[in-house]
């Protein structure tokens, strides 16, 4: 469980409604509205988790983050969770229930699966459960496709600038590619991986 | 300071660094510190470009990049055509930036005389802090010489599908928004544990250029070693070979700035610089991988790991127990791949993963920017944070619990005495952003003068034939 202090707020005498902090925020916490005639970027407080991307793409620099008045926490909890469903999608997802997801967060893939098995079925509500890809938002988000694709849920394109239907993996390339780009370790890779990960396939 | 040592990187206004009157005293202040410089350990280094101040880095770099762009074709670009000459941060931080702003003002300049077109943008990519690059723009006065068209882009930004032999990856919009692209970049060693000297210069494709699915795919699901094919995909792919024009690398070695090369092509340039970097950072890292105990500090506005001095980096000497260039080892201390195993100070497989250098007994943090998820270093290796540093880590939402595992201490010297009193140890290594060398306590130096011919030896005799073999290299 997180604490988190701060809050975005947008100054609308800046704001000119451009919508990119729409589009890269990981929790939905914003969107566009009409206030006096204007057209506006709101921040939804209760949603908000403190990433600082909006904060940091601003071409205007309207955002701020100022301190909540009182802090919200932020996190999933194990309670109710079946630990055998955890471990199953953890495992076909090549992943320990308790490796490591989010390094910002220290966020683990048991969290991750709670939140879908609680009934989150993309990055953005996995992120408002458990607040992954609330720190850097970029290194984690091809463990949070992993394992909902492990769960069973397909992903399309993402509501924002992302797009999420990566499926790039060291499971996924062929074997004439590895073949075609020995030099790049493929094959000893995946042996490497499939040593130390679990849910491992034989190569192929 | 005495006469004896290296000068530091000046402190950096910056919003990812603490404000430059809060850091109190620098490293190379403490007693007992002296410099080894590169070029005395290893007298076969390369020369480093002969100047003092600004406006000679200017003159030189200026040179050397015309020069070097003279060799090539640029015929592919039209008159009036839209060029994107794409940068990476990185290359602001070598040596305060000066080169790597001046070569890529030259690049606009040749490109506008040549071939006709003043429709030509800088796209500056980051790492994970993602104003840097708006930063360096602003500091270098690169949206005035770019006529308005000087942009820093981010991982988040709007992304853009790129069919390659391994699947869709995804490039940054705004990079790729021209009709045709120039690589500006360098051959740092930097992150040896990614790119593991296998294809080093094409990296920013999977990176600085590229969407967070593709960085992450980079990062979690492929392999430590094989993840270097994701970039080198993106670069051959059809969308992103219709666009390339050349490459213009600016040339790094431990000693400092070397000079810049241009190529039409990647390939072949990355395959000239992958035998230099082995050479050059092979026997700087090998040198310092022999060496038993010692404090480290870290006193450069950089992220934790990307502090440097000598050319490397603390991430190359955190890995150094493990010879990264060797290609036949998996897994090295510090990758993403390892970092994901460690939910606690114990990894999750046990017997599998080295752990970080065991020659590092503290760790002491007096300076260093935020921005990077570094709780590993801090729960893997005992770690002091100086004065206001530690609220900057305190205040890192991609650090939220570095500062669990860490102690703030008021004072540099009262750290650096604890660290001490702890470990028993008095060796200091610094990493200050000293060119061409490294500050160190005094009988460290005598060691590693002593470690430097016979390391000189083995890499040349014993470890270049290995790692060239291993990369395909006659």
């Amino acid at each position: 469980m997180r604490m988190v202090n701060k809050v975005a707020v947008v100054d609308e005498k800046k704001c000119i409604s451009c919508a990119i902090c729409v589009g890269i925020c990981p929790v939905e916490a914003i969107r566009i509205e009409k206030r006096d005639g204007k057209r506006l970027a709101v921040i939804d407080e209760q949603i908000c988790l403190d990433c600082k991307l909006c904060f940091t793409r601003c071409p205007e620099y309207a955002v701020t983050m100022v301190e909540r008045g009182r802090p919200i926490q932020i996190g999933t909890t194990m309670v109710g969770v079946s630990e055998r469903a955890v471990a199953r999608i953890c495992e076909s997802a090549h992943m320990y229930p308790d490796q490591v997801i989010c390094y910002c967060h220290r966020i683990q893939a048991k969290e991750i699966v709670a939140a879908i098995l609680q009934g989150a079925k993309t990055p953005e509500s996995i992120s408002r459960a458990t607040g992954v890809r609330t720190g850097c938002s970029t290194l984690c988000i091809t463990g949070v496709i992993r394992l909902l694709k492990a769960a069973g849920i397909e992903l399309i394109k993402a509501p924002g600038y992302q797009w999420y239907d990566l499926k790039l993996s060291i499971w996924d390339v062929s074997p004439a590619i590895r073949r075609k780009y020995r030099q790049y370790y493929l094959t000893e890779d995946l042996q490497a991986i499939n040593e130390v990960f679990p849910g491992g396939m034989k190569i192929g | 300071m005495n006469a004896t040592t290296l000068s530091p990187a000046e402190p950096r206004l910056s919003n990812y660094n603490m404000a430059p009157e809060l850091l109190k005293s620098r490293a190379v202040d403490l007693p007992g510190l002296t410099a080894v410089k590169v070029a005395e350990l290893f007298p076969d280094s390369p020369q480093p470009i002969p100047a003092t101040s600004a406006p000679e880095v200017r003159q030189i770099i200026q040179e050397r990049t015309l020069k070097s762009l003279a060799k090539l074709d640029l015929g592919k670009i039209q008159p009036g055509d839209s060029v994107n000459i794409l940068a990476s941060h990185h290359g602001f931080t070598i040596q305060g930036g000066e080169a790597y702003a001046e070569m890529i003002r030259v690049i606009r300049d040749e490109v506008v005389r040549r071939c006709n077109t003043d429709n030509i943008s800088l796209r500056a990519g980051v790492g994970l802090r993602f104003r840097e690059s708006e930063e360096y723009i602003q500091k270098f006065k690169l949206d005035e010489y770019f006529r308005g068209k000087a942009e820093g882009i981010a991982p988040m930004d709007r992304g853009l599908p790129i069919e390659t032999d391994i699947g869709t990856l995804y490039g940054i919009h705004k990079a790729y928004n021209a009709r045709w692209i120039i690589h500006a970049h360098n051959n740092d060693i930097r992150e040896l544990h990614y790119h593991r000297a296998l294809g080093r210069l094409f990296k920013p494709f999977a990176m600085s250029y590229a969407t967070i699915e593709t960085r992450s795919a980079y990062h979690q699901s492929m392999g430590p070693r094989s993840a270097n094919l994701i970039p080198r995909m993106i670069y051959e792919s059809k969308f992103v070979q219709e666009k390339f024009v050349c490459s213009v690398i600016l040339q790094v070695s431990p000693t400092g700035i070397i000079g810049v090369d241009a190529n039409n092509d990647l390939a072949a340039q990355d395959q000239y610089f992958t035998r230099l970097i082995l050479s050059w950072y092979g026997k700087v890292i090998t040198l310092l991988s022999r060496i038993d105990n010692l404090i480290l500090i870290i006193d450069y506005p950089g992220p934790i790991p990307y502090t440097t001095a000598g050319g490397i980096l603390f991430g190359n000497f955190l890995n150094a127990n493990v010879d990264e260039f060797d290609l036949n080892v998996p897994f090295t201390p510090f990758t993403r791949y390892t970092d994901m195993l460690y939910p606690g100070v114990t990894p999750l497989k046990q017997g599998v993963l080295p752990p970080p250098n065991p020659a590092i007994k503290a760790l002491v943090i007096n300076y260093a920017s935020k921005g990077y998820p570094s709780t590993f270093f801090a729960q893997q290796l005992p770690t002091l944070v100086v004065g206001a540093q530690g609220d900057v880590m305190r205040a890192c939402e991609q650090n939220t619990l570095f500062m669990d595992y860490a102690i703030q201490v008021e004072d540099l010297p009262k750290a650096v005495n604890f660290a001490k009193r702890i470990t028993g140890v008095e060796n200091i290594l610094v990493f200050d952003g000293a060119i061409g060398g490294f500050n160190v306590s005094e009988p460290l130096a005598a060691e590693i003068n002593r470690l430097a011919p016979e390391v000189a030896h083995e890499v040349d005799q014993v470890l270049m034939p290995i790692w060239l073999k291993q990369r395909g290299i006659d």
